[in-house]
């Protein structure tokens, strides 16, 4: 009790010091609480994401459960049943439930817009969920109204007041006869009300809404399909990672309950399961950063401790003398040095989870995401008291070497002879670090099991060992300093440097300081590096800033001209699947195991627009399209209403038909048939509706499906012209011309030959043998390149240097690599790009495949392109943007981890300040009689104060840069190998592209705060100064 | 009736990283019960080694060395605690040796027993005793509150406060005034003649040492000379060698001669002058 009392007065007496002690100490264990209680705020953080960013409906978050009616179709029984069983944590989940009906039935006649089924749904509170854009919306009392929703009302091409006549159901009492009421489109179709259902766009059924008192009239059958519905939509803030499981049973227990008390044996559907697991795997992704970052910090939370402790111990020699002196067992003089530190560490304890508390809550509410959970559980509890033991255990060992001094050592502030085993320690450090590094570069990862052991310290014993060298070397270069200092008179350089070389506590701060400034540009510039691959990786995965999905239509590029002329912002692109031949020798095997992609692009604004990084390929985008750029071979166009074609035939078989196939303006084929082929010279007409111009595809030949065989036929083009029109550009003879069937079935030599001759174009035909049944017939195609130049990714070419792909219409398409890239933006490593010309030149059915469906807005875009583009007839369907990707990416574990990284560098940086100013004041006092023996001989003040400041300085500046240099190395070796996303993507390869300009600001602050901290302190220390004091330090 | 203090041919050795310093060569001492006895002599001569090996703070390299009939040199670390928390008493120079500064009066005086186990009423009631007996009157006021004087006389009631046989200071007037450090020294002769306390002061203040019943002069690690009842004695080391006066130094150069003549009622010393030779 009395050490105790004693305890609490010499910490008051001491309060400056015993004031940083416990800053210190509550900084170490509001870092060591604030792990625990982080990690799962922050798995909270990347659970919650994971719910909102699921479908609400039941393939996602959504409950759905539904009940075959039979007899009067209702939702009461449902409606009572799911109340009863949803009962707490369930009910907190799912609060309401909307309920609804709906039943499939056939429509009575065949419509003309090709309505085959016909499904009536109703839904309480409709009304309210839409707005009605023709006639009204529903009415009980009107059990034949039906409203429709604008898309199924155009697909279906249905008005108010037409009617729809359905077959009636089994049972007795169906109506009939609907008629449509009103027109209507949802309020906010992203309503939880719609449970992630969109609008039926579909023509071949009709969704219709009618009211539930069109169901009350039906008499339902078992088989007749009635469903009642129960949609409940997830409350996201009412499940949380610490309450997951207690969620999920009681929904189970839900479940159950449904099934007991509803009569008819109800089907329950969601996809909660599956969501709660992958949230909850992305969220144990954080463990491994903050792992790092807690080690980290409370080794250096308690070597400061130790430091500090020693620090102070030292300066209560006197008072250890005393004891000894006094006859006080060694138990009683440990008691009374480590009584404070452990006072001190206790009080630190409820301080630090204060601390550790409002940090987290601070970062949830910043770098988290708002409503996340914040507690500190009973781990932070732990974690707390663990790290004031091991800064009480700090605190026995410095003060264990105190204790351990002679008394008279201790009156006469002799110098402690420096220990071997501080040496070891060194090399014992350095080789860790080493043994760190090289078992995180075999390993090549640090995911939980892989790198694992000690590489898991790999950034901290990096820093340590770097702190440690750096420190013998400042103090080498100190003493290299000598020479010249003391040659040139510099009073203050010479004393400054001097006490840096000799005075072990420099070396002590220099070490703490370079760990410390390291931390926190490590923080820095991984937070950095990790940032700017997510915006790599999402604008990759993306293609653009900004992808619009659109409606296909021909006059797309037109519109875009109207809104971006220069073609520098936006940029139309139809991705479409690719088949890849996989007969050998023609696609050379593909490495990748992702679905083919091909990007049918202008190249001149798809260089502009797409994203593109360095290491994607050789060149610049631009540069690598520049191959694909050049003009398409191009077909003749008709511009007319009637074509007249002069041909000369030889031995024409009977029945052989001639027939032009043509594009119009909108994409879509336009056929004219000349007429039957006979021998001889003769000219065939045939009306066209190219009035606006339609490209000249195909001159075919055709035969009956039932002649098969043998054929023989030889033709020439003679002349082609419009009877009625402006006429053909350019003539047929102009252009480059390609057989439609060159090589039918078995056969080896070609079947098809096409010349242009001076009087025209020869088509030769000759098949030996029997064609295959799915040939495309015989004819010459206009303007078709031989292959389409194409930039394709090594992991779709793979060895070979060819690709034979196929449009989803069945298109063949040759592509001729002209370059050879890693990744492409949207399609990455499984994709090419062709233009836009070369493609429709060599697709036979024209463009129609080809429109584009992707509008892919660059940086430079205004934020109002979407709406300006709509205005100019272009219809948004969706919109994908790289920085929402970017933010779902950020919204991951390790993306939580990283900020808990910056966090603790900072707190690291706030320690090493403590820690230099205490240090200070700590050894202020002896200081103080050493410049005052200066004084006395005569040097000037300002030569004292500079010698301090020369110190310090050197101390801090070098600290600073070894520890920034010490962070970009640790950064360049460990940050590859911590895992930046819960997935692992094939591409973009992970860069580490550090930020050398912001790393330097960063340290640049921080020495600043530092300088001005000991600048401060050494003006003080110099007022101290004085001669008189040294009467006091001689004792 | 055996010494208090008895030391015989005290050697100790200071070793430092690179060097040896001998701070006592072959001392001897004895110190009777309740004498006074005053340890002077310039810096380094080996004052303060020699009340260190006396309190048991070093061990002495060689020779013996006994207090209260126990030999420090070869006691165990356990009985030395008990030999300087009940056996002697000891007063430093500074009070930041002496006392916890931010502890008040009476709590430094009671700490001062924490070693001797007494029990708490008891170690209290002594301190207001000694306190008393010190002339000091706030025992709640912290010492850093206190003027020098004020804090060297709770530094003396504490080395007293467990009944020492033995008191041992070390320069307990440095840092006082004329009028504080007759009061110490008057103290010290009534802690003797209260309670039989031996007490061996090393000191530079002359009239501190002249206050005691004897003034050992220490040189080079050895004692020279004594001085008792205004006479001054020459002390005979074990191999004979006799250390002159200080004040003879100037008289008597080290490496010059001495003439010694034999007289019936006593021996004359006189320099010799050197010879041209020699010169």
């Amino acid at each position: 009790m009395r050490l105790l009392s004693l305890a609490l007065a010499g910490l008051w007496w001491r309060r400056a010091t015993s004031a940083m002690l416990l800053l210190v100490a509550v900084f170490t264990t509001a870092a060591a609480a604030a792990g625990p209680s982080y990690a799962d705020s922050a798995a909270d953080a990347v659970l919650q994401a994971a719910l909102r960013r699921a479908p609400i409906g039941a393939d996602g978050t959504g409950l759905e459960v539904t009940a075959v009616q039979t007899g009067r179709p209702s939702t009461a029984g449902l409606r009572s049943a799911v109340q009863s069983a949803f009962t707490g944590a369930a009910r907190r989940a799912y609060p309401a439930a909307v309920m609804g009906l709906s039943v499939v039935q056939e429509p009575a006649t065949r419509s003309a817009s090709g309505v085959q089924l016909v499904t009536l749904r109703s839904r309480n509170q409709l009304c309210r969920a839409v707005r009605v854009v023709a006639g009204s919306c529903l009415v009980e009392a009107n059990a034949t109204g039906v409203v429709l929703e604008d898309t199924a009302a155009r697909a279906a091409r249905l008005r108010v007041g037409d009617a729809v006549r359905v077959v009636p159901l089994r049972g007795v009492g169906s109506l009939t006869r609907l008629t449509v009421r009103g027109i209507v489109t949802r309020r906010d179709p992203q309503s939880s009300y719609w449970f992630g259902g969109s609008p039926d766009t579909a023509s071949n059924t009709l969704a219709a809404w009618v009211p539930q008192s069109y169901f009350s009239a039906l008499r339902a059958e078992p088989g007749d399909g009635v469903v009642a519905s129960a949609d409940l939509t997830l409350q996201p803030t009412a499940v949380h990672a610490s309450s997951v499981d207690r969620v999920s049973t009681s929904i189970d227990d839900a479940v159950r309950r449904i099934e007991a008390v509803a009569t008819n044996r109800p089907d329950v559907s969601t996809g909660l399961r599956q969501v709660v697991r992958r949230g909850l795997d992305g969220g144990s992704s954080l463990s491994l950063p903050i792992v790092v970052v807690i080690a980290q910090l409370l080794a250096l939370g308690w070597y400061l401790l130790h430091t500090l402790i020693s620090g102070a111990a030292e300066a209560r020699g006197a008072e250890v003398a005393l004891s000894k002196v006094r006859g006080m067992t060694g138990t009683t003089t440990l008691l009374l040095v480590v009584l404070e530190p452990a006072l001190l560490l206790a009080a630190a304890v409820p301080l630090g989870l204060v601390v550790a508390g409002a940090a987290v809550q601070w970062m949830a509410r910043h770098a988290l995401a708002p409503g996340v959970e914040v507690h500190l559980g009973w781990l932070s509890w732990v974690a707390a008291v663990a790290a004031a033991v091991g800064g009480l255990v700090a605190a026995s060992t410095a003060s264990v070497a105190v204790l351990r001094r002679p008394v008279l050592e201790q009156w006469r502030h002799t110098g402690r002879t420096v220990s071997r085993w501080g040496v070891v320690g060194e090399v014992v450090v350095v080789a860790l670090a080493v043994a760190a590094v090289v078992q995180l570069q075999l390993s090549g990862s640090l995911e939980s099991g892989a790198g694992g052991g000690i590489a898991l310290l790999a950034p901290m014993l990096l820093f340590v060992a770097g702190a440690v060298v750096a420190s013998r070397l400042v103090v080498l270069l100190a003493r290299l300093g000598f020479g010249p200092t003391r040659a040139s008179g510099a009073v203050s350089a010479f004393v400054g440097l001097r006490q840096l070389a000799r005075r072990p506590g420099g070396r002590r701060t220099f070490g703490v300081l370079v760990v410390a400034v390291a931390m926190a540009a490590y923080g820095v510039s991984s937070v950095a590096v990790l940032a700017q691959n997510r915006q790599d990786r999402a604008l990759t995965e993306v293609g653009a800033p900004t992808v619009l999905h659109i409606v296909p239509d021909p006059r797309t590029d037109q519109r875009l001209h109207s809104v971006d002329a220069g073609g520098h912002d936006l940029a139309a692109v139809a991705q479409v699947p690719v088949q890849l031949d996989s007969s050998p020798g023609v696609f050379g095997g593909a490495t990748t195991t992702r679905s083919p992609s091909m990007l049918v692009v202008d190249p001149a604004t798809f260089a502009s627009v797409a994203y593109w990084r360095s290491d994607f390929g050789s060149a610049s985008l631009r540069t690598l399209l520049r191959p694909l750029s050049a003009p398409a071979p191009e077909s003749p166009t008709i511009t007319g209403t009637r074509i007249a074609l002069t041909v000369s035939a030889v031995s024409v078989p009977p029945s052989l038909d001639l027939v032009m196939d043509l594009i119009d303006p909108t994409g879509a084929s336009v056929s004219a048939s000349l007429g039957t082929l006979t021998s001889g010279t003769r000219t065939y007409t045939a009306p066209v509706a190219c009035e606006n111009g339609c490209r000249l595809r195909r001159i075919d030949v055709t035969r009956p499906v039932d002649q098969v065989g043998a054929l023989v036929v030889r033709f020439t083009i003679r002349a082609a012209r419009m009877t009625a029109g402006a006429g053909i550009r350019p003539s047929l003879t102009a252009v480059q011309w390609a057989p439609l069937n060159p090589t039918p079935g078995a056969q080896a030599s070609p079947a098809e030959t096409i010349a242009v001759e001076p009087d025209g174009l020869r088509v030769t035909i000759s098949v030996s043998g029997q064609p295959s049944e799915d040939a495309p017939g015989f004819g010459a195609v206009a303007g078709v390149p031989g292959t389409v130049p194409a930039l394709a990714t090594d992991g779709l070419l793979g060895d070979g240097d060819r690709l034979a792909a196929e449009t989803p219409d069945g298109a063949a398409l040759g592509l001729h690599p002209r370059g050879r890239v890693t990744v492409l933006p949207r399609v990455g490593d499984a994709g090419a790009v062709v233009a836009r010309d070369w493609a429709a030149a060599a697709s036979p059915s024209g463009s129609a495949s080809l429109l584009a469906d992707q509008i892919w807005v660059g940086r430079g875009a205004p934020p109002t392109v979407v709406d300006r583009l709509e205005a100019a007839g272009i219809r948004v369907l969706s919109v994908d943007r790289a920085a929402a990707r970017s933010s779902d990416l950020a919204a991951e574990g390790p993306a939580f981890g990283t900020a808990f990284t910056v966090a603790g560098g900072l707190t690291a940086v706030l320690l090493a300040a403590a820690a230099v100013v205490l240090g200070l004041a700590l050894l202020a006092r002896r200081r103080v009689f050493e410049l005052s023996a200066m004084s006395a001989l005569g040097i000037r003040s300002r030569s004292l104060l500079g010698s301090v400041l020369v110190e310090q300085g050197v101390l801090i500046v070098g600290a600073t840069v070894s520890g920034a240099v010490l962070a970009v190395t640790a950064v360049a070796l460990t940050l590859p190998a911590l895992p930046p996303y819960v997935d692992h993507p094939q591409y973009p390869a992970f860069v580490v592209d550090q930020p050398i300009g912001t790393v330097a600001l960063a340290g640049a602050a921080i020495a600043a705060l530092l300088l001005v901290a000991v600048a401060v302190t050494a003006v003080v220390l110099d007022r101290s100064t004085s001669v008189v004091r040294l009467r006091e330090a001689e004792q | 009736m055996s010494p208090v203090v008895d030391v015989q041919q005290a050697v100790c050795i200071h070793r430092t990283a690179d060097s040896e310093v001998v701070a006592l060569r072959g001392a001897d001492l004895a110190v009777e019960e309740g004498e006074l006895v005053a340890l002077v002599g310039p810096s380094g001569s080996g004052k303060s080694t020699l009340m260190a090996l006396l309190a048991g703070l070093l061990r002495p390299s060689a020779g013996r060395i006994e207090v209260l009939g126990r030999d420090v040199g070869r006691a165990t670390e356990r009985e030395l605690l008990v030999h300087r928390s009940q056996d002697i008493g000891m007063l430093m120079q500074g009070p930041e040796r002496n006392l916890l500064p931010f502890a008040s009066v009476l709590a430094n005086v009671e700490l001062a027993q924490l070693g001797a186990r007494a029990p708490r009423r008891v170690r209290r009631r002594r301190a207001e005793e000694l306190l008393e007996a010190v002339g000091l009157e706030g025992a709640s006021r912290r010492v850093g509150t206190l003027s020098g004087g004020e804090q060297q006389r709770v530094a003396l009631a504490a080395a007293l406060s467990t009944g020492p046989k033995l008191l041992l200071a070390d320069e307990p007037t440095s840092q006082l005034d004329h009028e504080n450090a007759e009061r110490i020294a008057r103290l010290l002769r009534a802690a003797r003649d209260r309670w039989g306390t031996t007490v061996i002061v090393v000191t530079h203040d002359s009239e501190l040492g002249e206050a005691m019943d004897r003034r050992l002069t220490m040189r080079d690690g050895r004692i020279g000379t004594e001085a008792r009842s205004g006479e001054q004695y020459a002390v005979i080391g074990r191999d004979g060698t006799v250390q002159l006066p200080a004040d003879l130094a100037d008289r008597f150069p080290p490496g010059g001669r001495a003439l010694v003549i034999r007289r019936a009622s006593h021996i004359e010393l006189h320099p010799m002058r050197p010879t041209d030779d020699e010169r």
